[in-house]
């Protein structure tokens, strides 16, 4: 039986946003000269404002889809393409459906099209949403430096950086140390039982989606994505604020980019009506700007932030033939991961999937050349499959330390490699293996404590694959006088 | 197991403990799941070199070191049926003396010698363990002679390898099936029982509601490397995760309370001997004697032996010893161990994703022990008629003369230029009615939760001196059957 379409829940969501869409909306427009707000429209010049004004938010779409695809990970069939028209398509969503299901329709078709789990997709669709969430923090508080503030958006940008204070070390704490994180919403399940489960499940996907920014590389490039996303939807107000005649810096557009896209955060209907134009044109009216002009500007950036992508969201639809009826049903299935399941006869609930892992780098010249120096000590040929076989066991043996021990290692080799190259003015993996063998003797058995530290899980590696490896046991070592 | 949403009951771990848990509770007629964190090899992939074993059937691939003044290599099984798939079988039961002092010390009930036996006698049936069936090997006969020139009291210790092929790869799995671990007889049992085993599947969290333990939160490693993060409910669990990983959990989901408090070890040093004939260690079983004299304070026994792990003990001094690699065929390896009361602790990691970090410090008790070990046994070995006798020791590569040897009876070893090692670790929450000093009551219920238990190697009160399984499985099959009769 399929689920009754008005709920209490669904109706409260509905009500609530009329309710608040009517709110702000009264609060808007309560104290503007309706005719002043007509006439700054009227005398608004749209071209070339209003196209460049789209072209740039549209552009924003595009490293939006980028960035999905980053998310996504290398393996993943998405094109660039797919990913803009698919995260266009969420935000479409959210401009005719209520309750920001636009997020569960993005999770369901990006599952669709890859053939990833659903949890997997709402994985990254929440990530994407908190990058976002930081990226319009840093702006906000970037333009708010340059230009300065005045009033209740004082107020907010406190907060703001509060906020973004928590969620930054939230991330890290969440991307470094998720099992601390678990356990403290552990804690807290176990004191408060009500919200445990979903406290444990919100934490458990915010953990699952901080490990997607684990690679340092790839965090810092989705980071820096996450940026020109809005920098680019910024670039919206800015040019339609030219359109105005209002000589504003970009730090006024940055800011009321920012506070604006916290402020439809508030309940509304969908498209953010009410929500985006008050706290538009209050932002713009702390920079000093007329309300009358504050008002229109917001309804323009409002159009040119609602229509074009709208459209380009039911393109999309139609595009790729999905119904909008079938997004819904994969929308619904996206909300409830949690559903029971089997697996080799075991009752679980899934709170989430994380991404494959990434494939093996390249390996680092410095473990061949310590493989080499190491067997260099002792006299005579190196049987060099075995030597592979050593390099290649020591690379994933390091690898395998836990998480402390491994930064300790990283630290010791950097300050071997910079004591190496200082020495001889070359890499330690470009010296002669005897010089390579001069110096590994020097650290693994010299007088200096630390570089013997150092160099014990090294030489016990190198030494016990070498001589376990196949070919070694017969061809290197012989079978001695007997 | 039923269409219900939960289990009767969650075991945490497959090894000695949790087989025997599941084994129990399953007989009973209870839904078990067992949550293993490692793979299910196959035996067909058993019995490769042990770089590749350590790749496969290790914990972090066998980099477990434990950290103090004096660092301890330790590994321990990570695979379905846990340490007892890459241990050398070895079975004992605890000295009577032991038990004793657990009953003294800890007020640990229901565990005297008599009480234990039914235990002991059952598991015992159960593995087929046994004396080794062939002849002795060379290295066995050899440290056989030096113990009757001695004049030492000695055992040969049966093991869970009926009909032993002396293949020489207990370590990385045993190819050929004979030994007994885990995943060969009790958990197939287990099994048809109905307790239903996931492989893959490591549990992060224990999800607690006020005193009861509602269930865990789990990674489960899917085919393509991907983790998927599960909830699974559950009325009972029992932690049979280890040592190591026990205590982590139990911290981790918030329960301290004298968890992972007091980590006990048997810390190990081994010696290579080179004797003047052939002995081909590394083409047979390891030594089969264990030297009883010094009991439960030192044990001298024989070890795993192959190429890699001679170079790796001579690797403290490779520069003056890589030479000897010529010689491999001549050499064998044997170990002292001593029964450890160093303070040790077990910690989840505040960094990584569920990193675990172990800590002991050598006591001047371990360090004399270990000295006295050393002595003794070089002698032994000099006995035996080795040439030489290379201890894993920075400042002492080699020992050449039973005068040179018995200095060390008087004189304490270098402590930071030794190599020491570890296999057994335990006691890390310990079980009994002593409050004061104990995480779980006498028969494994964790204090202060109505529904969790401990079941492994982590509830020995205290060192047993011998090598542990026998008693962990004897201990878990008491405290399981204790468990079922009381529902």
């Amino acid at each position: 039986m399929s689920p009754p379409l008005w709920t209490w829940s669904r109706v409260a969501v509905l009500v609530s946003g009329v309710a608040g869409s009517g709110l702000f909306l009264t609060l808007a427009f309560r104290s503007v000269d309706l005719a002043g707000v007509k006439d700054a429209l009227t005398a608004a010049q749209l071209w070339p404002w209003l196209p460049l004004g789209v072209l740039s938010y549209l552009i924003g779409h595009g490293v939006r889809g980028l960035r999905c695809r980053l998310l996504f990970g290398r393996d993943t069939p998405l094109s660039t393409a797919t990913a803009s028209n698919i995260v266009v398509v969420g935000y479409a969503c959210n401009n005719i459906l209520p309750a920001r299901l636009g997020e569960f329709v993005r999770a369901g078709m990006l599952a669709e099209r890859t053939g990833l789990p659903y949890a997997h997709a709402l994985t990254v669709t929440f990530v994407e949403r908190l990058l976002d969430g930081i990226a319009i923090l840093v702006l906000l508080l970037g333009g708010a430096w340059v230009v300065g503030l005045a009033g209740w958006i004082q107020d907010l940008v406190n907060v703001c950086v509060i906020v973004f204070a928590v969620a930054t070390a939230g991330l890290l704490l969440a991307i470094f140390a998720s099992n601390s994180l678990l356990a403290l919403a552990g804690a807290i399940g176990a004191r408060i039982p009500a919200v445990s489960a979903p406290l444990i499940g919100l934490v458990a996907k915010v953990t699952q989606a901080a490990s997607l920014l684990a690679d340092p590389r790839r965090a810092v490039q989705i980071g820096a994505l996450s940026l020109l996303v809005w920098l680019f939807e910024a670039g919206l107000f800015s040019s339609l604020l030219n359109a105005f005649g209002v000589d504003a810096r970009f730090a006024t557009s940055l800011l009321t980019m920012g506070v604006t896209n916290l402020g439809i955060l508030a309940p509304s209907t969908p498209g953010f009506i009410g929500t985006f134009h008050l706290f538009c044109s209050e932002a713009l009216q702390s920079q000093g700007i007329a309300a009358e002009t504050s008002v229109a500007a917001a309804v323009l950036i409002h159009i040119g932030f609602y229509v074009p992508v709208t459209v380009w969201g039911a393109g999309s639809l139609i595009w790729y033939g999905t119904q909008l009826g079938n997004t819904l049903a994969a929308a619904r299935r996206a909300r409830h991961p949690q559903s029971l399941e089997f697996r080799e006869g075991i009752p679980m609930h899934s709170l989430g999937v994380g991404e494959p892992p990434a494939p093996p780098r390249p390996a680092d010249p410095i473990y061949e050349a310590l493989t080499r120096g190491l067997l260099g000590i002792r006299p005579g040929p190196v049987d060099e499959d075995a030597r592979a076989y050593a390099t290649n066991f020591l690379e994933h043996q390091l690898a395998s330390l836990s998480s402390y021990l491994r930064l300790q290692l990283r630290l010791g080799l950097l300050s071997f490699r910079v004591c190496v190259a200082l020495r001889y003015w070359r890499p330690f993996s470009r010296l002669p293996v005897e010089t390579q063998s001069t110096v590994v003797q020097w650290w693994a058995y010299g007088p200096f404590p630390l570089g013997r530290q150092l160099f014990r899980p090294i030489r016990s590696l190198v030494l016990l694959a070498y001589f376990d490896a196949p070919r070694a046991a017969s061809v290197q070592l012989g079978t001695g006088p007997s | 197991m039923t269409d219900s949403k939960r289990v009767d009951a969650i075991v945490i771990g497959s090894g000695a403990g949790g087989a025997v848990t599941a084994m129990t509770l399953a007989g009973a007629g209870m839904s078990v799941a067992v949550l293993e964190e490692g793979a299910n090899v196959p035996r067909r992939e058993y019995g490769k070199s042990s770089p590749e074993g350590m790749a496969q059937l290790f914990r972090r691939s066998g980099m477990t070191p434990i950290l103090g003044r004096v660092p301890i290599g330790f590994v321990e099984g990570r695979c379905v049926g846990g340490s007892t798939e890459v241990n050398s079988g070895f079975w004992h039961r605890a000295p009577r003396e032991v038990l004793l002092s657990w009953q003294s010390r800890f007020d640990l009930q229901g565990a005297t010698e008599s009480e234990l036996v039914p235990h002991y006698e059952w598991a015992e049936q159960r593995l087929s363990v046994s004396p080794y069936p062939g002849e002795w090997p060379k290295s066995t006969k050899l440290f056989q002679r030096g113990i009757d020139a001695m004049g030492w009291a000695v055992r040969e210790i049966p093991r869970t390898a009926p009909g032993c092929q002396s293949a020489n790869t207990c370590a990385s799995g045993c190819a050929s099936g004979k030994k007994q671990g885990m995943s060969q007889g009790l958990l197939p049992e287990a099994k048809a029982a109905g307790a239903n085993i996931l492989s893959h599947c490591r549990v992060k969290l224990l999800l607690r509601q006020g005193r009861r333990v509602t269930g865990v939160l789990a990674e489960i490693t899917r085919d393509n490397g991907s983790v998927e993060l599960v909830r699974i409910d559950a009325d009972h669990v029992f932690v049979c995760a280890g040592a190591s990983q026990t205590p982590t959990l139990l911290r981790q989901s918030g329960l301290r309370y004298k968890v992972g408090d007091q980590l006990r070890l048997h810390p190990m040093l081994k010696l290579t001997a080179r004797f003047p004939q052939p002995v081909n260690a590394q083409n047979s079983v390891l030594p089969l004697l264990q030297v009883n004299e010094f009991w439960p304070e030192i044990s001298l026994g024989g070890a795993y032996f192959s190429s890699g792990h001679l170079a790796f003990l001579l690797g403290d001094n490779w520069p003056q010893l890589s030479m000897e690699m010529e010689h491999q065929n001549h050499f064998a390896s044997y170990y002292v161990a001593v029964r450890g009361n160093g303070r040790g602790s077990v910690r989840p990691s505040a960094l990584g994703n569920g990193d675990t970090a172990l800590r002991y410090d050598l006591s001047v008790d371990d360090l004399r022990s270990m000295s006295r070990g050393v002595a003794r046994l070089a002698t032994l070995l000099l006995a035996a008629g080795a040439e030489a006798v290379y201890p894993a020791i920075r400042s002492i590569p080699v020992i050449r003369t039973e005068l040179d040897a018995v200095r060390w009876l008087t004189e304490l070893l270098p402590a930071k230029d030794l190599s020491l090692t570890t296999v057994h670790a335990f006691s890390s929450c310990p079980m009994g009615e002593q409050a004061g000093l104990t995480a779980a009551n006498s028969y494994g219920r964790v204090h202060h939760v109505d529904n969790l238990y401990v079941n492994d190697a982590s509830m020995l009160p205290d060192s047993p001196g011998v090598n542990p399984q026998g008693t962990v499985m004897a201990l878990a099959r008491r405290n399981a059957l204790h468990f079922v009769d009381s529902l």
